[in-house]
């Protein structure tokens, strides 16, 4: 599966004026503002999508969708993306999401996280796939990118856009890891990293990033990757973490970026 | 952290269904061996019968206040000691055909080790004695149950028997012993008595009579002679010369006092004047006069003496010599020497009788002592003898009553039955118990596993205790292979559990057709 050459993230050397936005503006001009505002909805309709996925391949993949049979998951990770949400404040925000222990099922968390925020058809979502050392995300889309994350930050001559890769799910954007890499630490405290992030961050008010990160009890990425986050979730799967387990992971992100903890995996009595 | 009963049962629920298949085996595995073990567990059969104890005990009022009723607790005790005792036990096990006379004594003791441990023997209620005896067999138990049953009465039966004969025994010989004892003793008395005939009942306040009245008379007598002397003492000094004497003595005494007197006289008057005064010549030639009748009468006195050894009882004094008193005193004193002598004799004579009567006395009590004991002693001997007489009679009836087995104090209330159920654990308990331990035992074994793992399993494990905001709680998300994985998983344990039932009816039934 080639890179999606989606208009919307094309370069982001280009200013966002360019191309598709007509009516260049100001950012203190309030109507060009609101007139922004309405382009990027108007954009986000337009956004070019690959084949998308079935309800039933969904399911299969443990992917939420607002209109799924199982409304208690759908509900939860509306209630996640609600107090994320009030946790950040107005606008878009980078949500890096770690689990206590290897296993803990965060990348999945942080799937049907960017998910979530993605039922809204007003905002967008981006998925950075951060764990190197094992990424998840790809695999659980079904997906074989030929680009990633470490790729981009390797090669200079890369563009953004050349790793941004449509999910098969409606607004939702994934960067894969790329290439296996067992040294991840000095490519997150890279430059090029922190520049990625923020222009991803800042070109679509809209846009929530998503950064699925390894188990921050194994491995330091996860304490970088706050640093670059603006919260951070701990997912504490049922059943395979003790409780100094879990204080040892809050305390390692700090009070100020920890949104909170998602008790995942518990497990449902049903015959 | 305490969480509420309601959440740990939830949480329990929740994990016996992700460790269904381990509960599943655990149960078939538990319930199965239950199941086998309940098949192969021996049968056993236990029959008993009770045996009423009389309490009215025969032994009890012939030997009242000498010995002590045996209680229900003893009869107990000793029926059980009387069926352990070993011939008793090797004679039931060969009734029973445990043993015969091939068993070598190794084998027969370690049988006899296993017919202890079957038999029983307690209290039920108040005099019933209860035997219990318990065996694969149920004929056998029974058989050996009514057989204990009997051999217990029959034994206690012949050992009351042999006890009344044997008090029967002793008190006849105790009887014997004391009636020649008694005999004895009769014959001693009657003999004592032949011998001392003053020693009869009585004669001893005869004696002390006598001697007082032989004191009195002997003091009485005593005071007689003791005046007869004093009166012979006096009419003897009347009648001695020595009276003589003193009349004379009296006739100097009288001169010299007129010579003393004449003297003062003429001392006065030579105060006044010479010697050749007239008076005082005078009084000289008086008092020479005097002097001279004073030699005079010395003469006289002295010829009267040698005339008076001379004439013995003659007194010189021929004024007293022929007095008629003299006379008369002297007759008297012959009288008074007579009573004299006849006191004498009389006294001493009263001395021997009294002598006499005292020797009496002593014998006396010496022999009143001696009859006494022996009286004492036939006494005793009578008394015990007549008490023993009785006793022998009376144990002479409850040897009789034994013998003819009227007397008798266990009886068989209840007897021995043939057992249709047997006891103990049955089959249907460790199927029954197979089934519950099954499912208890590995849930039991989770909840203990759960109570140790200090794992989080719990949203408010992270909310409450460790203050952190939990977002939500995310399900585990079911793709449907794995629902119908589950499903698959479900039927087949559904499965497995079906078989087991089917296992257990047909066991049960097998069981209860007979055929195993």
């Amino acid at each position: 599966m080639a890179a999606d050459s989606d208009t919307l993230d094309l370069d982001l050397a280009r200013p966002p004026a360019s191309g598709l936005v007509t009516v260049p503006s100001g950012p203190d001009d309030p109507r060009g503002n609101l007139h922004l505002r309405r382009n990027h909805t108007r954009q986000i309709a337009e956004m070019r999508e690959s084949r998308l996925l079935s309800p039933t391949e969904l399911t299969e993949r443990r992917i939420i969708s607002p209109d799924m049979a199982d409304r208690e998951v759908a509900n939860a990770f509306r209630e996640i993306r609600r107090k994320v949400m009030q946790f950040s404040g107005p606008g878009n925000f980078i949500t890096m999401v770690t689990s206590v222990t290897s296993g803990g099922g965060a990348s999945l968390v942080a799937l049907n996280l960017a998910a979530a925020f993605a039922f809204d058809e007003s905002k967008t979502a981006m998925i950075i796939d951060c764990n190197l050392e094992n990424p998840q995300l790809a695999n659980l889309l079904g997906m074989k990118p030929d680009n990633g994350l470490t790729n981009y930050l390797e090669d200079d001559s890369l563009d953004v856009a050349d790793i941004i890769y449509p999910t098969g799910i409606p607004r939702l954007r994934l960067i894969p890891a790329g290439r296996r890499c067992e040294y991840s630490g000095e490519y997150f405290s890279s430059m090029r990293m922190e520049q990625l992030i923020v222009s991803l961050k800042q070109r679509y008010p809209d846009r929530y990033l998503i950064l699925d990160a390894p188990p921050i009890g194994e491995s330091v990425d996860a304490n970088m990757l706050s640093d670059l986050a603006d919260c951070a979730l701990i997912v504490a799967p049922y059943g395979k973490v003790t409780e100094q387990q879990i204080s040892a992971a809050a305390f390692s992100i700090g009070k100020d970026k920890l949104a909170g903890v998602v008790f995942n995996q518990e497990p449902r009595v049903r015959v | 952290m305490n969480l509420p009963i309601d959440v740990r049962i939830n949480q329990l629920l929740r994990e016996a269904f992700i460790h269904r298949n381990k509960l599943v085996a655990g149960f078939v595995i538990i319930s199965l061996s239950m199941l086998a073990i309940g098949l192969a567990w021996p049968k056993k059969y236990e029959s008993y019968a009770t045996i009423l104890v009389d309490n009215k005990n025969i032994i009890q009022p012939l030997m009242e206040g000498t010995a002590v009723p045996t209680g229900i607790a003893d009869q107990a005790r000793n029926a059980r000691e009387l069926l352990n005792s070993r011939n008793i036990m090797f004679r039931i096990m060969e009734f029973a055909g445990l043993t015969d006379s091939s068993t070598t004594a190794l084998e027969r003791e370690r049988l006899l080790e296993k017919f202890k441990q079957r038999m029983r023997v307690s209290i039920v209620g108040r005099d019933i004695i209860k035997i219990s005896y318990e065996d694969a067999d149920p004929v056998l138990a029974q058989k050996v149950t009514q057989k204990l049953a009997e051999v217990l009465i029959e034994e206690s039966r012949l050992k009351k028997t042999r006890e009344s004969a044997a008090a029967y025994e002793f008190i006849d010989k105790q009887v014997r012993e004391f009636h020649a004892a008694l005999v004895e003793s009769e014959n001693r008395l009657k003999e004592f008595r032949s011998a001392t005939l003053d020693a009869k009942p009585g004669t001893e306040n005869a004696v002390v009579n006598k001697i007082a009245e032989l004191q009195r008379t002997l003091e009485k007598t005593r005071v007689a002679l003791r005046e007869a002397i004093i009166k012979k003492q006096s009419l003897e000094r009347q009648l001695s010369g020595e009276a003589e004497v003193t009349i004379s003595l009296s006739r100097e005494g009288q001169y010299q006092m007129k010579i003393a007197e004449l003297q003062t006289k003429l001392d006065a008057l030579r105060l006044r004047y010479h010697d050749t005064y007239p008076d005082i010549v005078s009084l000289k030639h008086q008092i020479e006069n005097l002097k001279q009748a004073i030699i005079q009468e010395k003469k006289r006195r002295e010829q009267a003496k040698k005339a008076k050894s001379k004439a013995r009882d003659r007194y010189l004094d021929e004024a007293i010599v022929f007095n008629p008193l003299t006379e008369e005193i002297r007759s008297e004193l012959s009288a008074t020497k007579t009573l004299i002598a006849t006191l004498k004799a009389r006294i001493s004579e009263t001395e021997k009788l009294l002598k006499e009567e005292l020797e009496r006395g002593r014998r006396i009590h010496v022999s009143e002592a001696t009859l006494a004991e022996l009286t004492r002693d036939y006494q005793v001997n009578r008394d015990i003898y007549q008490d023993l007489l009785k006793r022998r009679e009376k144990a002479r009836i409850s040897m009789n009553l034994d013998r003819e087995q009227q007397g008798l104090k266990l009886s068989i209330y209840e007897p021995a039955f043939l057992p249709l159920k047997p006891t103990g654990l049955r089959f249907l308990h460790f199927a029954l118990g197979g089934i519950l331990l099954g499912v208890l035992l590995p849930l039991a074994l989770l909840y203990g596993l759960l109570q140790i793992d200090s794992r989080v399993r719990d949203r408010r494990m992270i909310s409450e205790k460790l203050a952190l905001p939990v977002l939500a709680v995310v399900p585990h998300l079911t793709t449907p292979s794995e629902k119908h994985a589950l499903t698959r998983n479900l039927r087949l344990l559904a499965g497995v559990l079906f078989f087991n039932l089917v296992i257990y009816g047909t066991a049960g039934w097998l069981k209860y057709s007979g055929i195993l």
